[in-house]
């Protein structure tokens, strides 16, 4: 069972999505991102956080661009593809279908 | 389209690498950089936040190893570093490497060359369209029955029958029959005064082509139009006949030629590589419908083609769709009996054996062949014993491979400490193993072209046409790759799971230190069963060597030495047989002139030559059943035959030019035929004849010779008996007067000389053109050439078995040897610890000597009754020897001792001379 923390399998990707649905962002923004919006529950490590990217991009539905930071630095912002808002709103939906359907068996 | 992105991007990243990499890295570093910042930001101290920032990152290398394990192109770099990892193993240790891949070579290079030859001898389908679809109607060889009687099951059938099966039977779409024997015919061109050339040819229906699929390279294909009476005379030449006899001239086809003085016209060339629907040592070169058989035969409405009873043509045919051939057979066999009833005047004794005829459907879409059946039993023999060799190369390069992985294991536990699972280890020494395998394979390769070619230079020795490519074609090709796949698996797979084994703490520790360990046992068991099947290699060996040995030595009851013997086609000069003995006391006389020349006569048949003619006889005044049953064998000679040939007279005399059609009918017969039919009574004087009813005293015996082996001596031989040229009985029944007047044709002449025969042979051919420039030679050898040719099969399976044996024990010592030398440097500290002990030398060498010899012995104890019982499997198929023959067996232990003390004594020499001050500092 998944306890605090950890991400039920296969969810990191739409979290991600999600995240890049509102703008472009770099790897250190998503992961403090999904962490914020989770109130601190999701700690998303680099670990798992560049696979995960790794495999958007090599399925075209993310897409990494070098950009200058607010501080002037050099930062490797990923922006969502058309391909990954489609697959967001997929998704999202097979998720809600399936967020409800376990809540009906626990409350029966 | 998900996965034409995770192609493309597999693709970008395969080949940006390195920019790859170097992104990833910055990307990873910049996180750093920014979770470092994020931490001071919320109150940590500097160092404080750089430790729980690296903390939660994990290493920098692990998580890029991680990122760059995502896609099918990390599987394909894993893999080119796999290989390229292999290769520098493989260079890195040259003695192993050119070990291993010798050994490979020589266990694939002898499996590729026996495929090379049973595929093209047995598997490969002839060129023709569809020939899965073919079958022949009836089974076995062309052999008896040419002039009638029941055959059980048949092979060979009349043209009535045939054409019957044709016309009535809808099983077939097509129906081609052609006939079995190919005689040679003399063919020249109308115009030119040029000598005739000597061709083999065919009869065949008009459908043959057509049945087969197959389409002229040049003009046309003989057609059903051209298989009529009253068609033109046409013939199809061979592609070869073409290219090497006529220069490829395009003017041939549609012109005349003469062929056996009748003019033809030749339609068309053959496709390239069509050789007939046989397999045969000498194909047929010349096609022409079966129409035209009597205007070569001259009997009219007597010939062959026209009578009933005389088996002479093969049938083949396409199934019409949804027959299936079981029932087919089933359908022909009816009607065969019921033909045979109706149409034949059978006696008691075939009636009664009428049931028994069958006709057997046999599959021939890789064509009809006797030298295929002949050759079965050798190509099993020499498969088994090519596959043997392989495994015992198998079994040496799985011990390289544990010796190897033994050396590493401080590598591999070091390997495994840092991280390396164990598949992936696994998966290195496959790729390492994969790589020599194909190597070997490519070199094996090499070795079989070079073999296979020696090997049917030897098969088809004296033939004018190889039927068979040593060349390795695609099916060939494949096999190879299988086989290499197949060894590779057989030789790595225990070595990587042993050789992974590794655990770390252990191997990082002292390397050296001696332990009875899991690989050095299977490596024992491993050279035992190496030195089992040598054994029984070697024993296979000896049998056949010891076989062939009896052969040549064989008392064949004739003197090749100082003899020529040559074969020629009376006939196709345009002899007639009331011409022929006035011709051939022509040539007698001619070549007993000649300067040097003992003797020379004329013979149907010779010993080692074309043997021979079966036929049943009977007795004059012996009406006992069973003389009928046995099987006589029949040869006509002139006077001087058996002086020239050298077969010694042991009562009465041989023929003379005073033997005339007018004198008694005569004949000499051999000494079984003596003891067969008259025992211990005088045979001189008494009359016998052909099994024919008024036909029992047509001879009477005037002589007695000693038997001569007709055949291959290793087949056993009916009795026989000799008529002369001079004397001829008419017959009523069409194939005997067939038979009778068809043997008055000598094949061959024999002439023994003084000095070297080879020489005598342009005197020959010259005398013969003096007599009749239309006379030509067909082949011209020296008799012991000739006897040398009967058993090149035999020769060759012993010269090969031999061959293997000797590899496989070569390989199975080398592997002994390996071992050995393998546990005594593992061993050295122990050693020289027994030697401080106080062992002396002679205790070192003895135990290393005990160890490996064991080995040896539990190989001689599987080995031993495995001989014994392939000795008993093959005794059927050998001359001469008996089931069980200690000589051999004797001789292949020995061998194997031998070669096993010779392996063993040189590292047990190099255990013994270990100081044992300097074993103890190795560790």
């Amino acid at each position: 069972m998944p306890g605090k923390g950890d991400l039920v399998q296969g969810t990191l990707e739409m979290l991600i999505l999600k995240t890049l649905a509102l703008q472009p962002m770099h790897g250190f923004g998503i992961s403090v991102r999904i962490e914020q919006m989770s109130n601190g529950i999701f700690h998303v490590i680099p670990g798992s956080l560049f696979p995960a990217l790794n495999r958007l991009e090599r399925e075209g539905r993310i897409k990494g661009e070098w950009r200058p930071t607010e501080n002037n630095r050099r930062g490797r912002y990923y922006i969502l593809t058309d391909l990954g808002r489609k697959a967001l709103k997929e998704e999202m939906r097979a998720w809600g279908r399936q967020v409800e359907a376990v809540a009906k068996i626990l409350e029966a | 389209m998900l996965w034409w992105n995770r192609l493309v991007a597999g693709f970008s990243s395969l080949f940006s690498k390195r920019r790859k990499r170097e992104e990833l890295d910055e990307e990873l570093r910049a996180y750093l950089q920014v979770a470092v910042e994020e931490r001071i930001r919320s109150g940590m101290t500097e160092a404080d936040a750089w430790r729980s920032a690296r903390v939660e990152m994990g290493s920098i290398e692990t998580v890029k190893t991680k990122v760059s394990a995502i896609g099918w192109d990390s599987w394909f770099e894993s893999a080119v570093w796999d290989v390229r990892y292999g290769m520098r193993q493989l260079f890195r240790s040259p003695g192993f490497t050119s070990v291993a891949l010798l050994t490979l070579a020589l266990g694939i290079g002898a499996n590729t060359a026996v495929f090379t030859l049973v595929y093209g001898v047995v598997l490969k389908q002839l060129p023709i369209s569809h020939p899965d679809q073919l079958y022949r109607v009836g089974e076995g060889e062309f052999y008896c029955c040419e002039w009638g009687g029941l055959q059980g099951s048949w092979g060979t059938f009349d043209y009535q029958f045939y054409k019957h099966v044709r016309d009535t039977d809808a099983s077939f779409t097509q129906l081609a029959a052609f006939s079995g024997s190919a005689p040679t015919f003399n063919t020249r061109r109308a115009e030119s005064a040029q000598a005739a050339q000597t061709l083999n040819g065919e009869y065949i229906s008009g459908n043959f082509f057509a049945t087969l699929g197959i389409n002229a390279s040049q003009g046309r294909l003989i057609s059903t139009y051209d298989d009529n009476e009253n068609a033109p005379a046409v013939a199809v030449m061979g592609y070869g006949a073409w290219q090497n006899q006529y220069g490829a001239d395009p003017s041939i086809i549609g012109s005349k030629l003469l062929i056996n003085e009748i003019p033809v016209t030749i339609v068309g060339i053959a496709p390239q590589a069509f050789f007939g629907a046989r397999l045969s040592q000498n194909p047929p070169e010349l096609w022409m419908p079966l129409s035209q058989q009597p205007a070569f035969e001259g009997n009219g409405r007597k010939s062959l083609l026209y009578s009933s009873g005389d088996a002479w043509l093969y049938v083949i045919g396409r199934l019409s769709p949804g027959q299936k051939p079981a029932a087919v057979q089933s359908k022909l066999t009816g009607e065969l009996q019921q033909w045979l009833r109706s149409e034949r005047e059978l006696g008691r004794d075939d009636l009664a054996r009428l049931n028994q005829q069958h006709i057997q459907l046999t599959h021939v879409g890789n064509g009809v062949s006797p030298f295929r059946s002949n050759s079965t039993r050798g190509l099993l023999l020499l498969s088994s014993a090519a596959v043997l060799v392989l495994l015992i190369a198998c079994a040496n390069l799985a011990n390289l491979l544990l010796v190897r992985s033994a050396t590493r294991r401080q590598q591999t536990a070091l390997c495994i400490s840092l991280g390396a699972s164990r598949v992936r280890l696994m998966r290195a020494i496959f790729t390492e193993s994969i790589l020599l395998s194909l190597m070997g394979a490519a070199l094996g390769i090499a070795v079989a072209f070079g073999v296979s070619k020696g090997v049917l230079l030897i098969v088809f020795r004296g033939a004018n046409l190889v039927p068979v490519s040593a060349a390795p074609s695609l099916p060939v090709l494949a096999f190879t790759f299988s086989l290499s796949v197949l060894t590779c698996v057989a030789f790595s797979v225990v070595p990587a799971w042993i050789g992974t084994q590794a655990d770390p703490a252990h191997g990082l520790q002292g390397a050296n230190r001696a332990r009875g360990s899991r690989s050095s046992r299977s490596q024992k068991v491993l050279v035992a069963i190496q030195a089992a099947v040598s054994l029984v290699l070697l024993a296979i060996a000896g049998l056949v060597s010891e076989s062939l040995m009896h052969l040549e030595k064989a008392d064949l009851g004739f003197k090749p030495q100082g003899q020529l013997v040559a074969s020629i086609n009376f006939k196709a000069s345009g002899y007639t047989p009331d011409r022929l003995p006035a011709l051939y006391q022509q040539i007698q006389n001619r070549l007993e002139q000649v300067p040097g020349v003992v003797s020379a006569s004329l013979s149907l048949n010779a010993p080692q030559k074309f043997c021979c003619i079966n036929l049943n006889i009977s007795i004059a005044g012996n009406s006992k059943k069973w003389v009928g049953d046995v099987d006589t064998l029949m040869e006509r000679a002139a006077p001087h035959f058996f002086e020239t040939i050298g077969t010694p007279i042991v009562r009465g005399r041989a023929f003379t030019t005073s033997d005339t059609q007018s004198s008694p009918h005569v004949s000499v017969i051999d000494e079984s035929f003596a003891r067969r039919f008259f025992g211990d009574e005088n045979p001189i004087g008494k009359h016998f004849g052909l099994s024919l009813e008024g036909h029992s005293s047509d001879y009477e015996i005037v002589g007695v010779v000693k038997d001569a082996k007709y055949r291959n001596p290793a087949n056993p031989q009916n009795p026989m008996f000799f008529l002369p040229f001079s004397q001829t009985t008419a017959y009523t029944p069409s194939g005997y007067q067939r038979l009778e007047s068809g043997t008055l044709y000598a094949q061959l002449i024999e002439v023994r000389v003084n000095g070297a025969p080879a020489a005598y042979q342009d005197t020959l051919r010259k005398v013969l053109s003096e007599v009749d420039p239309k006379l030509a030679l067909i082949h011209v050898d020296t008799y012991t050439d000739q006897v040398a040719l009967q058993f090149n099969q035999e020769r060759l399976i012993a010269r090969l078995t031999s061959l293997f044996g000797m590899l496989a024990l070569l390989l199975a010592s080398i592997g002994l040897y390996g071992v050995t030398a393998y546990n005594v440097a593992r061993r050295t500290g122990e050693i020289g610890i027994r030697m401080a002990l106080g062992a002396d030398r002679s205790n070192v060498v003895s135990m290393v000597l005990r160890s490996a010899m064991a080995q040896a012995g539990l190989g001689l104890f599987i080995g031993l009754p495995i001989a014994i019982f392939c000795g008993r499997l093959l005794q059927h198929q050998l001359y001469e020897v008996s089931r069980f023959d200690p000589l051999v067996l004797g001789g292949a232990t020995l061998l194997l001792a031998t070669f096993a003390g010779i392996a063993a004594i040189i590292p047990a020499r190099r255990a013994a001379s270990v100081d044992p001050n300097q074993a103890l500092r190795i560790d």
